[in-house]
C-alpha cells in the first residue's frame, strides 16, 4: 500500500497496482502520468480521475457511451500498441467532463475521449481530428424542451 | 522562430522524415501538405487548444460536482422507462 495525499479526499492508502499509468499524459497535464480512479454515489455515474503525482489535480469523467449510445472513437494501431491492447479488445473509453457554476449547462468532452487498457492499467487521450465531434458537447438535454405535452 | 519564404509546391523538411509542401495560396489562406511518417501526429492547432483547455478547466473542481451528479442521474433513469 502507498499513502497518497489529494485536496479533495484528504490523505489515504491506495493499493499501487490500482494505479492508471498515461505514459504521454493528458493534454495540457503531460508532466502528469499516474492516476488513480475514485468511485462515490454522489458523483455517479461520474468517477473522479486523481492524479497521484499532483494532490491538486483531480478530473471529472463519465463513460461516454452511457448518454450517446454511438460513441464509438477510433483507435489507430499506434493507440492499441500504447495501450497494450491485444487482439479485437476494446478499451473502456472515458471523456472529461466539465461542471460550470450552473450544473445543467455541464458539457463533455468527445474530440479529446480517453481510452484506457484496465488489465493493463494504460491509459492514452486520443485526438479525434478528423471527427465532427466536440470538446464542449452538451452533456444534458435542452432545458426548455418539455417531455410530455403541456394541456393547453 | 524561423521563418522561410516558399513558393507554390517548393517544400521545408523537419528532421529526415517530414516533409510540409506548400500547395496552393488563395487570399489570406495557405494550404500545405504534410507529409511524416505514421507514428507522427499531425493536427490542426485550434483542436489541440481546445482538448488541452476543456482538460484544464475540468481540474478547476466545480462546487456543483453533486448537483450534476443528481442532473445526470436523472437522465438515465427517465431513459430507462418505457
Amino acid at each position: 500500500m502507498m499513502k497518497l495525499a489529494t485536496t479533495r479526499f484528504g490523505t489515504f492508502e491506495i493499493d499501487p497496482s490500482t494505479i492508471l499509468h498515461f505514459p504521454l499524459g493528458l493534454l495540457g497535464l503531460e508532466r502528469f502520468s499516474r492516476y488513480i480512479i475514485i468511485d462515490s454515489d454522489q458523483t455517479a455515474p461520474m468517477r473522479w480521475l486523481q492524479c497521484v503525482d499532483d494532490p491538486d489535480i483531480a478530473l471529472l469523467i463519465v463513460e461516454p457511451g452511457m448518454f450517446f449510445p454511438d460513441y464509438a472513437p477510433h483507435l489507430s494501431s499506434d493507440d492499441r500498441g500504447i495501450l497494450q491492447l491485444n487482439g479485437d479488445d476494446l478499451p473502456v473509453v472515458a471523456s472529461v467532463v466539465v461542471i460550470p457554476d450552473d450544473p445543467q449547462e455541464m458539457t463533455i468532452n468527445l474530440l479529446g475521449p480517453l481510452v484506457i487498457n484496465e488489465e493493463k492499467r494504460l491509459g492514452k487521450q486520443l485526438v479525434l481530428a478528423d471527427s465532427s465531434y466536440s470538446a464542449r458537447q452538451r452533456l444534458l438535454p435542452d432545458r426548455m424542451v418539455c417531455e410530455t405535452p403541456v394541456a393547453v | 522562430m524561423l521563418v522561410l519564404s516558399r513558393k507554390i509546391n517548393q517544400s521545408v523538411m523537419i528532421g529526415d522524415d517530414i516533409e510540409v509542401i506548400l500547395l496552393e495560396t488563395k487570399g489570406d489562406t495557405a494550404k500545405i501538405g504534410i507529409v511524416a511518417p505514421n507514428d507522427v501526429k499531425v493536427y490542426r492547432q485550434e483542436i489541440y487548444q481546445a482538448i488541452k483547455a476543456e482538460n484544464l478547466r475540468a481540474t478547476q473542481n466545480p462546487a456543483t460536482v453533486d448537483a450534476a451528479s443528481s442532473l445526470l442521474k436523472n437522465v438515465l433513469h427517465n431513459r430507462k422507462e418505457p
